[in-house]
């Protein structure tokens, strides 16, 4: 009878001992569902900052997306003005990628004025709607004038 | 359970009589007292098996066929070695086939020889004579004789004194002479039945006379009192005849310094009994494997203890460990909970939709790579080397994250301080450049013309591709 009962303490000190350890299992696995409750919550805080970021400097910059015929008409309006008050000439097709419209263009003029020169990369430069990214920029000095040569792409980003 | 387990259950077999008291510290406490004299063999067996089964029990016989001889020993430390030593020695006096408890009483130390007064009891009174069931007999906490019992209770009472120790009842009278745990000298008398108390007085004092005369002469030299203890308690005539011829202090039992709720009667009847509880350890004939292996048990009961201590700590542990888990569920829970409403009213809140984020992301991925990339900067860059120069040529040419720039560009001086203020500027900005660019450095610097010709290729890797 006493055997019995020491029999029965080791069976149940054996249960407790695999008790032990899986309890401390399960702990285990609660401190790092915790933990990575924690990260996901810093992940999502850093998301939520970059997220009011770009509300704000969108408002700042006041543009709004447009969809992919507005997107063309823009790059198109560009490039006629360009090609009109530049004598710029177009030197790769509209090009449609990745949700992106671009097209390259080409100014090859003299120069009278370095402020004339400025004002053009300034205006490039400024160019919100599309984008111009300048890809070759010369300056060349021949016999009697200076010539300026840019190679520049209009890039218009739509959404789908 | 424990308040049973401090009571002690003691019995004298031979008179079929026994005690249930408490024991205290210093004295005893009467619980009831059993007289099974009455009973048949087969109710007494049961009675008394009920008893030891229940009770933590001593048991007790009288038997006097017992062996007592001075034996001198060298020191031996070994109890089994002592006892095969004192076997061999007793050989002429013990049956061979018969199992002994030897009980080796030191007395005196001569030239590195221990004398011992030696008992040996045969164990067959404890296996034979006693008919109760072999696990009962193991159970028993102590087994001793009725002699012993007398010199428990002068033991202790008067510690170190020589007690002379006279107990009677009606069937026998028993003397003792012990000082402290020695019993020197012990002897039983039966009594003839139906005597007149005149005869009875008469056997009494003839035998206290001639014991003690053989005890002085030949035991102890000296005894400092004459115990009466049983019946002979109540017997004032022998207690003055001894008093008067023994010419030594006499003495009977104050009951209350033994046993307590116990009244004048049944301690007198009760003396074997009660003196069993003061039986020393060393008289104890219980086979030394009985007691073992009640230390083994008592071990057992100890790991027992432990190990039912450690489940209890183990339940603790894992209770509190396991409320500790549902607190942390309700955490996790209550997090993932807000979270989840965090990103849900943010969500709501938000002017854009995901398309809208898609377009601004991509939008101010292409503008920040036309800010960093910018052509302009790269002119301001280079703005302090080519100003005041006539510049021939001057590009700059992006493709695939690499830009290159080329200049050549001239100027003339017209003293030599200039030309070399020029010149010294142009190594210092090249040289601040080379940390950004990978720089192809051709330009002259004609002294005789005082006229410096720049030619510079710079090229630089930016990783940076739209």
């Amino acid at each position: 009878m006493r055997y019995l009962l020491y029999i029965l303490q080791i069976v149940f000190l054996a249960f407790l001992i695999i008790g032990f350890f899986a309890v401390s299992e399960v702990n285990k696995e609660i401190n790092s569902k915790i933990s990575k409750i924690n990260q996901e919550k810093i992940e999502f805080e850093e998301v939520k900052e970059k997220l009011l970021s770009l509300e704000k400097q969108v408002q700042k910059l006041k543009i709004k997306p447009v969809n992919k015929q507005e997107a063309l008409n823009l790059i198109i309006n560009k490039a006629n003005f360009f090609l009109k008050t530049q004598n710029a000439k177009v030197v790769e097709d509209i090009k449609d990628q990745n949700q992106t419209l671009s097209i390259t263009m080409m100014i090859n003029i003299p120069i009278n004025s370095k402020k004339q020169v400025e004002k053009l990369l300034k205006n490039l430069n400024n160019s919100k709607y599309p984008i111009i990214e300048i890809e070759n920029f010369e300056i060349k000095s021949g016999e009697t004038k200076t010539f300026l040569k840019i190679i520049f792409k209009l890039i218009q980003i739509y959404k789908v | 359970m424990a308040d049973k387990m401090k009571k002690i259950f003691s019995f004298d077999y031979s008179k079929k009589i026994g005690i249930l008291v408490k024991k205290k510290k210093n004295f005893l406490v009467l619980e009831e007292t059993f007289d099974l004299r009455n009973l048949n063999e087969i109710e007494f067996m049961d009675r008394l098996e009920k008893l030891i089964k229940k009770y933590k029990s001593i048991l007790s016989v009288e038997f006097e066929n017992f062996i007592n001889q001075e034996i001198a020993l060298p020191p031996i430390k070994d109890k089994k070695t002592k006892e095969f030593v004192l076997k061999n020695k007793l050989s002429a006096h013990i049956e061979k086939n018969k199992n002994y408890k030897f009980i080796p009483i030191p007395e005196r130390n001569i030239e590195n020889k221990i004398f011992y007064n030696v008992y040996a009891v045969p164990l067959e009174i404890l296996f034979k004579n006693i008919k109760i069931d072999i696990e009962l007999k193991k159970k028993l906490q102590k087994f001793s004789l009725s002699q012993f019992s007398l010199l428990g209770i002068s033991n202790h009472l008067f510690h170190q004194k020589n007690v002379f120790h006279i107990y009677s009842d009606d069937k026998s009278m028993i003397i003792t002479v012990s000082q402290g745990e020695n019993l020197k000298y012990t002897r039983v008398v039966d009594l003839p039945e139906n005597l007149e108390p005149n005869q009875l007085t008469n056997i009494y004092y003839e035998n206290i006379n001639l014991t003690y005369q053989y005890v002085i002469q030949n035991k102890a030299k000296n005894i400092d009192l004459i115990l009466f203890s049983g019946k002979l308690s109540e017997n004032k005539e022998v207690v003055e005849m001894s008093y008067n011829f023994l010419k030594k202090p006499v003495a009977v039992i104050f009951k209350e310094s033994l046993i307590k709720n116990c009244d004048k009667e049944i301690f007198n009847n009760f003396i074997i009994p009660i003196g069993n509880i003061f039986v020393p350890e060393l008289y104890n004939l219980l086979p030394d494997e009985f007691i073992e292996n009640k230390t083994f048990n008592k071990i057992l009961v100890a790991a027992n203890f432990i190990l039912f201590i450690g489940i209890i700590f183990g339940v603790y542990y894992q209770y509190s460990e396991f409320n500790n888990l549902q607190k942390k569920l309700s955490i996790l829970d209550k997090k993932h909970r807000i979270i989840k409403e965090e990103i849900q009213k943010f969500k709501q809140s938000y002017r854009f939709k995901i398309e809208d984020i898609d377009f601004y992301a991509k939008y101010f991925s292409v503008v920040s790579y036309t800010k960093e990339f910018s052509t302009l900067a790269f002119i301001k860059e280079i703005k302090n080397l080519i100003s005041g120069t006539e510049i021939q040529k001057l590009n700059i040419e992006k493709k695939d994250g690499v830009v290159i720039l080329k200049i050549n560009a001239k100027k003339q001086f017209s003293n030599l301080n200039d030309f070399i203020n020029f010149k010294e500027k142009i190594k210092a900005f090249v040289a601040k450049l080379s940390s950004n660019w990978e720089i192809n450095d051709r330009t002259r610097f004609n002294f005789e013309k005082l006229e410096i010709i720049i030619d510079l290729s710079l090229m630089k890797n930016t990783g940076v591709m739209l």
